[in-house]
């Protein structure tokens, strides 16, 4: 493993750090990872995440670029005036456009944490350069259940006591009525949670988007974490799109031991272990090597 | 002295990504280079902070070197050995190898500047570490400026060892008596998401106050609150310091080092103008 760091991009203003795999282990996968901030944290991420990632992908022969945003870590402001979104994107492109140039990738593989997840999505709608999009805590689309469930775990947890209880039971009626509206709202995209300062695209709005792009080729990935109480079961995500046809395409794990932060090594680990195994797929989907030349991710 | 690939120019200021140290242990570091025509002989290496308090100052210490290097500082921040995005696992750092990680990162910076005088700023765990390590440079820092040092060891790891268990899974879940028996146990190999392994734990608890008076340097100036309990404790006794000690109390609104500021990045802009305005008074 090889990790070297460089200014590049508009007036070599973004700072990165590409992470190769030892030299020995050529031919090189075909989709490269990128990495970036997880909100305001810097390229690191959160508890160092992205760095370990980027030497246990390297490991696998799987070159990743970690980097800051304009504005954000080490890198300078940028000097346009585009708004914030359409900076970022335009910055994952320049990611990509860098590390296709040093370590002779053309796809990539975006990982995208809490609202990063958000310039990742966005990207991979107009970049056909994206072959994977991993999705952690970004768009949570509640079901009946998990708002049932909800309110279960907040029982069964002692954070709902059991005078609160009662004052539901006697306000039930209400309760369900407020259940059936977040509902029916929830078919726009007025009832999901808000990705930072970023709104959820409705539920036919993101699956549309899926479909098209899946159809293209791009492999999609959710990864839930215990950190927001809207999603609270193992299957809502299957459950949520099971009438939109995306599931041959998205894989799908939630880690009911992970805060949304990570901060248990253990669940470190996990997280990990999922994002490069799903690394090694895609690149054997991509046809970058034999099945099996790429070893076994720990 | 490594190259550096390139850098950005905003402004007038120069930012330049290096890598630096033997193959296999590089540093990363982020040299900045004032504009031409206020470039002071005096530079500045910032020594950061451990584990989570780490990702919680990057951006506060990022302003405060863009503030310097506009005042005409040559400035370093850098990654010690197994942090950040320098070389290393997160378990192979302790204190003694970061020492060695200060010095080689203080050799960089003076040949990157060409300046004669450098001053070392140390943030919480990171003022330990340059105070240890000034006493083992032949001519001390030119100012050695300690912000929220660390002064009891053990009082620092009972501190995070408190917000480890507080910190985890602030929402209601299924199994919060099997959660709290996960934490507990975790707390021996980590802390806030770090693993803390027992050496540096004895590294760390075998800090007094006696780590912050022998410190050497032409200057010491220690930042704190009026809040800071251990701050406090050392203005009370400048008499047990062997080099003149100047105290500077800021009151400030933004706790970069709380809970709340887990994996954000609050910025207390009151000690960062108080300490540029330090610097720009000495210098």
């Amino acid at each position: 493993m090889i990790e070297q760091s460089f200014a590049f991009g508009d007036h070599d203003g973004l700072v990165g750090t590409i992470c190769f795999p030892p030299i020995e282990m050529a031919p090189l996968a075909k989709v490269g990872v990128v990495l970036f901030n997880a909100g305001v944290i810097h390229r690191i991420g959160p508890h160092r995440l992205n760095v370990r990632l980027a030497r246990r992908l390297a490991a696998n022969g799987i070159p990743s670029i970690r980097f800051d945003l304009a504005g954000q870590g080490d890198s300078a402001r940028s000097r346009g005036n585009r708004g914030f979104e359409e900076q970022a994107v335009s910055d994952l492109r320049e990611a990509m456009d860098f590390l296709e140039s040093v370590a002779k990738v053309s796809r990539f593989a975006l990982f995208g944490f809490c609202s990063g997840g958000v310039h990742s999505y966005t990207t991979a709608a107009i970049d056909a350069r994206v072959a994977g999009l991993l999705l952690y805590d970004t768009y949570i689309y509640p079901t009946l259940w998990s708002r049932i469930n909800r309110y279960i775990i907040k029982f069964s947890s002692g954070q709902l006591g059991a005078k609160t209880a009662r004052w539901m039971g006697r306000k039930w009626a209400g309760w369900v009525a407020s259940l059936r509206a977040k509902f029916l709202a929830s078919r726009t995209n007025a009832g999901y949670p808000q990705v930072g300062p970023f709104s959820t695209p409705s539920k036919a709005e993101f699956a549309e988007t899926l479909v098209r792009l899946g159809r293209n080729g791009l492999k999609v990935g959710m990864i839930y974490s215990s950190g927001y109480e809207q999603y609270n079961y193992r299957n809502q995500f299957a459950d949520g799109f099971k009438n939109f046809g995306v599931s041959d395409f998205v894989m799908c794990e939630y880690l009911p031991e992970m805060d949304h932060n990570g901060t248990l090594m253990e669940q470190q680990l996990k997280l990990m272990q999922i994002i490069v195994g799903w690394g090694i797929k895609l690149n054997e989907s991509e046809g970058a090597a034999d099945k099996g030349s790429l070893p076994l991710a720990e | 002295m490594s190259d550096s690939v390139t850098g950005s120019r905003q402004g007038s200021v120069m930012s330049s990504p290096i890598r630096f140290g033997l193959p296999g242990r590089q540093l990363f570091g982020l040299f900045q280079t004032p504009p031409a025509g206020v470039e002071r002989s005096h530079s500045v290496l910032i020594c950061n902070p451990f584990g989570q308090e780490y990702i919680r100052c990057h951006r506060l210490l990022r302003l405060l070197a863009d503030r310097l290097v506009r005042e005409g500082f040559h400035v370093l921040r850098f990654d010690y050995f197994g942090t950040g995005d320098s070389d290393g696992d997160d378990s192979e750092g302790d204190l003694s190898r970061w020492q060695d990680d200060v010095l080689l990162a203080n050799a960089e910076l003076s040949e990157r500047s060409g300046n004669p005088f450098a001053s070392w700023l140390g943030l919480r765990l990171g003022a330990s570490i340059a105070a240890i390590t000034s006493k083992r440079l032949a001519i001390p820092p030119y100012r050695l400026v300690l912000w929220d040092p660390v002064v009891e060891g053990a009082d620092y790891l009972h501190e995070l060892e408190t917000a480890h268990a507080a910190g985890l899974f602030p929402l209601p879940h299924w199994d919060r008596k099997k959660l709290a028996s996960v934490a507990a146990a975790s707390m021996k190999r980590e802390i806030l998401g770090f693993p803390i392994s027992a050496a540096i734990r004895q590294q760390i608890a075998s800090l007094g106050v006696d780590t912050l008076t022998t410190a050497r340097a032409q200057s010491l100036e220690i930042f704190g609150s009026h809040s800071n309990r251990d701050v406090n404790l050392l203005e009370q006794n400048p008499a047990t310091f062997i080099i003149t000690t100047h105290f500077t109390n800021v009151e400030t609104q933004s706790i970069w080092a709380s809970d709340a500021a887990m994996n954000a990045a609050t910025v207390p802009i009151e000690t960062i103008n108080a300490i540029v305005k330090s610097f720009l008074a000495t210098s």
